[in-house]
Parts: C-alpha cells; structure tokens; sequence
C-alpha cells in the first residue's frame, strides 16, 4: 500500500469500517512507514477537536421564529401583488350565453360559502391531485384560486363552451382569477383544471334582479336563474348537468328554492348559512 | 424535536392543504437545528438566520410538490445548503471577498491565506484556542467539503442522509469527506504545537 492509498483508508479505518485485508495492509503502512503513521496520529486529533468544538451550544437569536415567519409573510405578500389579474371584465360585456354544452360541463362543486353584504370568505375546496382550487364569494361575485401541486392549466368557459380564459400556472405556483359578471342578467360559467375530471359550474347574480321567477331548463339554466332571482353565487357540482330542472321561486332564499325545485331529483342541497348554496349528486 | 409538535408528514400534510398553522409549527419545529446548521457553515449569526429564512421560504414554494420522499429534515439540509452556495455565488459575483472563501488555482481549490486577526493567540487559553483554530480551519475548507464536515461531525447524519441531502452517491460522500478530513489536519498542521500542548 502506497501512501495516497493509505491516506483514502484514514476515516475508514479510524470508523472500524475497513475490510479485514485492507485493515491488515493498512496496519502494516502505519508500522513501516513513520511519516503515515505521524499524518495518521495527526488525523485522529483533528476529529477529535472537530467533534469537541462542534458539541458547544450555538446560541439561537431570539427572534429568528419572527423573522423566518415575517420573510415567508414579504414573499407570499409580494407572490399575490404580483399575480396578474385575469381581464375577464371587458370580455363578460359582450357575452352572449347560449344552451349549456353539456360536454363542457362535467363534474363541479364542492361548495361555496357566502354572507350577504359581508366580506368574502373562503370557500370549500375541490381537489386534483394535490392542487387545489379554492372558490371565494361575496354577495355578487366570485374569485378562484388555484394553488397547483403540477403545472396546471385553469380554463374558464362560458356557457355555450366558449373559452374566455385560460391560464397556464406553473408547479408550485398559486394564481387567483375574479369570476366577475358586469351584465345586468345572471350568467353561468365553468372553471376547469386540464386533466381533472371535475368541472365547477359557477352561477353569478348580474346588476339587476332577473325577472324570471318560474322556467325550467339544465342544471346550469337552474343555476343561473337561482343566482338571478336571489342575486346570490351559486355552484355546483354533478356528473349530469343537463338533466331537466323545473323551479318557481317562491321560497325566502336560495337554499330554500334549489330544495324546493329538485327534491325528487338525485341532488343533494346543502347551506351553512342562509345564502350557502351547494348542489351535488346525492 | 419534542413531543408537543405533530409529527412532520401531518404538519407537511396540512400545510399543503393551505394550514398556515401546521406551516409555523413545521418552521418552529426545524428552525433551530437549521439555524445551527447554517451558523456553523457561516459563523456569522445575521447570515446564518438569512439563509435559514430564505431557506423556508423555499420550503414554502417547493411544499405542493414535496413527496416525502426523502425527510424532511433532510430536504431542508438540502435547500439549506443550496442558500448557502447561492449567497456565496451572489457574494463572489458581487465581489465580496469572504475572509473564509477559497482560491480557485490550475490545481485546484486553496484556502485563502488570511492573517489571523486576532493577535494575542497566546494570552488565551490553549483549549479555547484550540477550538477556534479548528472553527476557523473547517470555514476554510471549499463550502461543500464544509458542509459535509458539519452534517457528520456537528448534526450526526449518517453517510445515507449526508447523500440525500446533497444528491451524492454515499461512495462520493465518504471519499470527500475523508478529503475534507485531511484538508483540515493540513490546515491544522501549523498549529501542531499548541495541540501538543493538550
């Protein structure tokens, strides 16, 4: 054994961990060959110092808690500040909502919470994969936010499937969208995760009250009409949204008529408060 | 880590759910170790706490995709390490010359030959001094032999975490940290004489 070779062998041999032959060969270095035998002493000291200096306390600066936290704050402050804002307004003024396409429209909701005249609040949450999409609501209007775990891609579609917006988000990335509806009537749309099997069908209140109090059509007719005449946002959830609906909105609130208009359907109407609608399949 | 805490896939868990909560208890949980960990690597504490706050906040970003493939506290190493090469590529870009950094040669990386400032070394104590000329050699040593050095010798990682957490074959692992090794008795080598006096 050479003496570079001896010098690879050092940490192993002072761990016990060399083979017997190499063990053997490398004793025999350090009995014949002095100056390995003296680097070999030396080596041992240093990790003995090594391990004596590193078991000393390091201090832990008292506020290194806040400033981790007030750093992770800036960043996820600056991350929203910076997020583009889908221009969905201008393109909702010249909209023209036709039949449902009812390929466009598979899967939908798992809720949606809101409190009239009050802020917005967090609504539940639907999943793909490990991305989120998260559905805010106030009296008359919607945002979403879409935290993806993989590169996404967010579409949102009217109701006669045109695309009005689409958004790529890559991994990691969290983005938000306002469903916003700047007609005077009600409108209904779709938001979509590419890949996701679920589709969330959104009903937004317009500036006005619709005057349609009775009608029938699919569920996502039905939704609309319910935003409209209580010009609350509604949502939705169903494998099929084009079965036929009947309602006459007669009731004191959206939970109230969207029980009332499908109680002999397979749908489930659930509120946690009085203007939380949510419509899935039972 | 303690008992009061949940343990980290749950925390990781909720926090990718959006649980800003489960986020804080996970920082609170690691910060300290990870503060160790990166103010030995730097020996300053303003830097050390900014690489560790950087270092969450990559933890923050990169979370949703977190697989739990490896530990956590082994990502974190990871990414700990990662802000400290990037802060001394930002340093050495900027031409901040660390007083710990090395010199790139033909032959490889030296360590920069800086006069000890501290000049009264024989008034001190010969046990204290020890240590701090072992500190100063291991912020000499190139700043991945010097990680390697801190993971094993100050955190206790095995040579398996030690190559997760620097994406090295644990062969790669143990023939450079067996370097690192050597290269500090180099550098302790002039000293020799106080050690003897141990």
């Amino acid at each position: 054994m050479n003496k570079d070779k001896a010098y690879d062998f050092f940490s192993a041999y002072q761990e016990g961990v060399l083979d017997p032959g190499l063990r053997q060969a490398f004793e025999q270095k350090l009995a014949s060959d002095p100056q390995v035998a003296e680097e070999y002493r030396r080596f041992e000291l240093t990790l003995r110092e090594v391990d004596e200096v590193f078991r000393s306390p390091v201090e832990t600066p008292r506020d290194l808690h806040e400033r981790i936290l007030s750093r992770i704050d800036r960043h996820l402050y600056e991350q929203k500040r910076k997020r583009p804002v889908l221009g969905l307004a201008g393109i909702w003024r010249n909209l023209a909502f036709g039949t449902l396409a009812a390929a466009a429209l598979i899967g939908g909701i798992y809720g949606l919470m809101t409190r009239a005249g009050g802020p917005a609040r967090a609504g539940v949450v639907g999943q793909s994969g490990t991305t989120s999409l998260q559905f805010h609501a106030s009296l008359s209007s919607m945002f979403v936010e879409i935290n993806a775990a993989r590169e996404e891609t967010l579409t949102v579609r009217s109701i006669d499937g045109q695309v009005l917006n689409e958004v790529r988000i890559p991994a990691g990335e969290w983005r938000r969208t306002p469903l916003l509806n700047r007609q005077e009537t009600a409108a209904v749309l779709s938001v979509e995760i590419e890949g996701d099997k679920l589709s969330h069908i959104v009903g937004l209140p317009g500036r006005v009250q619709t005057s349609l109090q009775t009608g029938s059509g699919n569920l996502a007719e039905f939704a609309r009409a319910l935003a409209g005449w209580y010009r609350s946002p509604v949502l939705v959830e169903v494998a099929q949204p084009t079965q036929p609906v009947r309602w006459n909105f007669t009731q004191s609130g959206p939970t109230e008529a969207a029980s009332a208009a499908l109680q002999d359907m397979p749908f489930t109407v659930e509120s946690r408060d009085p203007n939380l609608v949510r419509i899935a399949d039972r | 880590m303690t008992e009061r805490y949940l343990a980290d896939d749950m925390l990781i868990q909720r926090a990718q759910g959006g649980d800003r909560g489960a986020l804080d208890m996970l920082v609170e949980k690691h910060e300290t170790r990870a503060y160790q960990y990166a103010f030995r690597l730097t020996r300053n504490p303003d830097e050390a706490a900014d690489i560790v706050a950087d270092a969450f906040v990559r933890v923050v970003n990169a979370l949703p995709n977190f697989k739990g493939q490896s530990a956590f506290s082994t990502w974190l190493y990871r990414i700990l390490t990662n802000c400290f090469l990037d802060q001394r590529k930002k340093d050495r870009t900027r031409g901040v010359v660390s007083l710990e950094s090395v010199m790139q040669t033909d032959e490889g990386e030296l360590e920069r030959q800086v006069e000890d400032p501290a000049g009264d070394v024989f008034e001190q104590t010969a046990r204290l001094e020890r240590g701090r000329l072992v500190e100063i050699a291991v912020s000499r040593l190139p700043e991945y032999q010097r990680a390697m050095i801190v993971m094993y010798h100050a955190d206790r990682l095995a040579y398996d975490e030690i190559a997760a957490a620097l994406d090295l074959p644990i062969g790669t692992v143990k023939s450079r940290l067996n370097r690192a090794r050597l290269s500090l008795r180099e550098l302790l080598a002039r000293d020799e004489e106080l050690f003897k006096m141990g």
